[in-house]
């Protein structure tokens, strides 16, 4: 069965280019032009996600999104023309899975439709698109770190760096093994590089960069990845667990 | 003391306080030694007309006692007075021209500051209109990007969906479309820098720094926007990496070297070259073989929306606003952005050279060195089999 998108926008032109659009790739769309009456659709529908526009008359999307919240957990992706930090972190707050900045290009939109379907589709499952370790969460869909629900501003290459050392945790990459996989191998000379994206990635994550719980240091081989309750006074003297 | 001489010459002040002061002096001038000789001659009558105590020589005493007292002591007691009342009027005179003096400056001085604070008034209001103008012209901006981004989403996704079936269209069809899909991707482009200027005007726009190796970075953004043209990169080996925002100084990069590419002629090469300039900044130089900018003109760069435009005809294509963006990055991570031009002696390509100094990544405080382990270190390590 096919599953059924509910689009909240008021923009006329882009919601029916939208339908047509969804309905070619094989979805149902139901569609809503403010945000009482997407509520009102939503009552009839039970879509299986929500693309809700934020700028809207008579109940604008953060209104919407809220009551939504109160009766639902369904999917929602945020279309809005505003990309400011503030504004994202207040739809990831209210309970937005998603968040799409206009002008977007219809196929992202539709591969971030598929990613958030798939990710609730396997909910309860170990889910592909998501690390998690202790309170530590990253959502390599949305590029998104996120710390007891605290998001937090990592660069690119910090991501990528911390991604390559969750993504086998325990591991111990030497700080070479580090930078081929991140930099690329023509930089192995370069590894002067770890040990500073080491200690600015542990004080954006860490809850104490001088006792770290995630990243650890072996002395002498490198860095690895683990969650560890207590103090990371042994990990500089002790191996990790296999 | 000074408080009674003030207060005196307040309230013995102007020209008729002076006057009548002249008249009063002038009258004792007179008056007192006309009195005094008309005692003297009295007491001298008295003394040898009707007393019997000098009854010898009565006559001569007399008139040696009358022409000293009666004559020669209120004579000189006459011009006493005179010379006092000369200094006594010109005294008067000056305290009148000082204090004549002392209105006329308070009076220019009230009259000079309520210039001034008139002045201040208009400035104050010129720079609140102005800053309302400022404010206005960023709203607008904003605004009007922001209006123009739903239309371009909705034309986007057409032409998307136009593309989706190409085969059923005739190739003339499909190649306009795709132009059209580029004309909307620049416009796009073009939309999102204005929103991007208006928020770094407003001060909205916030950096999100961390180290940034900076080797890596030029090689990426070199190889995805030069093709067929020689580029000369100097980095000095073991250069620490920089501290900025590496989306950000991704794009001052791309500007840069996507400038010096448009501007010189096919072939010719592009030198890029990084040197440290002290422990805290480095300094990436971008040099092309361009046409130059001249030296009046240089200033102008960094405006935005400034073109260097020699009549009717502009000297290249763009919005003006790369430059501009390029160097308010530059500063909101401390750093700066110049220019130099000529840099070679070639008349037909005279050239221009970039700087832009950004600052290195502060040092990491000592941990345990990952690249070297004592041997007991070792020895426990090889049987570790995370380890491979």
């Amino acid at each position: 069965m096919p599953e059924t998108l509910l689009i909240i926008d008021d923009d006329e032109a882009l919601v029916e280019l939208l339908e047509s659009y969804f309905t070619g790739l094989g979805y149902r769309v139901a569609t809503a032009r403010n945000g009482q009456e997407g509520l009102e659709r939503f009552r009839a529908v039970q879509p299986d996600l929500v693309l809700l526009d934020v700028t809207m008359p008579k109940m604008d999307g953060w209104t919407a999104l809220r009551r939504l919240r109160d009766v639902s957990d369904v999917p929602v992706i945020m279309l809005t023309v505003r990309n400011e930090e503030a504004n994202i972190l207040r739809g990831f707050t209210l309970g937005a899975d998603d968040y799409v900045t206009k002008p977007f290009s219809f196929a992202e939109l539709a591969a971030r439709v598929r990613a958030v379907l798939n990710r609730v589709r396997h909910k309860g499952q170990v889910d592909a698109g998501i690390l998690q370790a202790g309170d530590l969460v990253v959502d390599l869909a949305t590029r998104r770190v996120t710390r007891r629900g605290q998001l937090l501003r990592l660069t690119p290459t910090e991501f990528k760096l911390l991604v390559t050392l969750m993504e086998q945790p325990g591991r111990v990459f030497s700080p070479e093994e580090i930078v081929r996989k991140v930099w690329g191998p023509e930089y192995v000379d370069e590894v002067g590089y770890v040990r500073r994206y080491i200690w600015h990635l542990r004080k954006k994550i860490e809850p104490d960069p001088e006792r770290p719980r995630y990243i650890h240091n072996q002395r002498g081989f490198g860095y690895y990845f683990q969650v560890s309750d207590a103090p990371d006074e042994a990990s500089v003297t002790s191996p990790p667990p296999p | 003391m000074q408080r009674w001489r003030v207060l005196w010459v307040q309230t013995s002040s102007g020209p008729e306080a002076l006057e009548r002061s002249v008249r009063f002096v002038h009258y004792l001038r007179w008056s007192v030694p006309v009195f005094l000789s008309l005692i003297a001659w009295l007491f001298e009558i008295w003394e040898h007309v009707f007393s019997t105590r000098y009854a010898e020589q009565r006559l001569l005493n007399f008139s040696a006692e009358v022409l000293v007292f009666g004559f020669l002591g209120p004579v000189l007691i006459f011009l006493i007075l005179t010379l006092t009342t000369r200094f006594f009027v010109l005294w008067k005179q000056a305290l009148l021209h000082l204090h004549e003096l002392n209105q006329n400056l308070e009076h220019l001085v009230a009259e000079r500051t309520c210039e001034l604070e008139a002045k201040n008034r208009a400035l104050e209001q010129a720079n609140r209109e102005l800053r309302q103008l400022d404010r206005l012209k960023s709203d607008f901006i904003a605004l009007v990007s922001h209006e123009l981004v739903t239309p371009l989403t909705t034309i986007n996704g057409g032409l998307e969906l136009l593309l989706q079936g190409r085969e059923t269209l005739p190739p003339d069809a499909q190649q306009r479309l795709v132009f059209l899909q580029g004309e909307v991707a620049r416009l796009t482009r073009l939309v999102g820098r204005i929103l991007q200027v208006s928020r770094l005007e407003a001060g909205k726009l916030h950096l999100n720094c961390g180290p940034v190796a900076l080797r890596p970075l030029l090689q990426r953004v070199v190889d995805s926007l030069v093709q067929q043209r020689p580029v000369d990169i100097v980095v000095p080996e073991h250069l620490p990496p920089l501290w900025a925002d590496e989306v950000y100084l991704e794009e001052m990069l791309r500007n840069l070297i996507g400038n010096a590419v448009k501007y010189t002629p096919p072939g010719s090469p592009i030198h890029i070259q990084v040197h440290p300039r002290s422990s805290q900044y480095v300094d990436i130089t971008i040099t092309d073989h361009g046409p130059g900018i001249p030296p009046d003109k240089q200033h102008h760069l960094f405006t935005p929306f400034s073109q260097i435009v020699q009549g009717e005809r502009r000297e290249s294509s763009g919005w003006g606003l790369g430059l501009y963006l390029t160097r308010r990055l530059a500063e909101l991570h401390r750093g700066r952005l110049w220019v130099e031009s000529p840099v070679w002696d070639d008349p037909q390509g005279p050239g221009s050279r970039f700087h832009l100094e950004m600052p290195i990544a502060p040092e990491v405080e000592p941990e345990g060195d990952p690249e070297h382990a004592s041997e007991e270190e070792a020895a426990a390590y090889a049987g570790d089999p995370a380890h491979h």
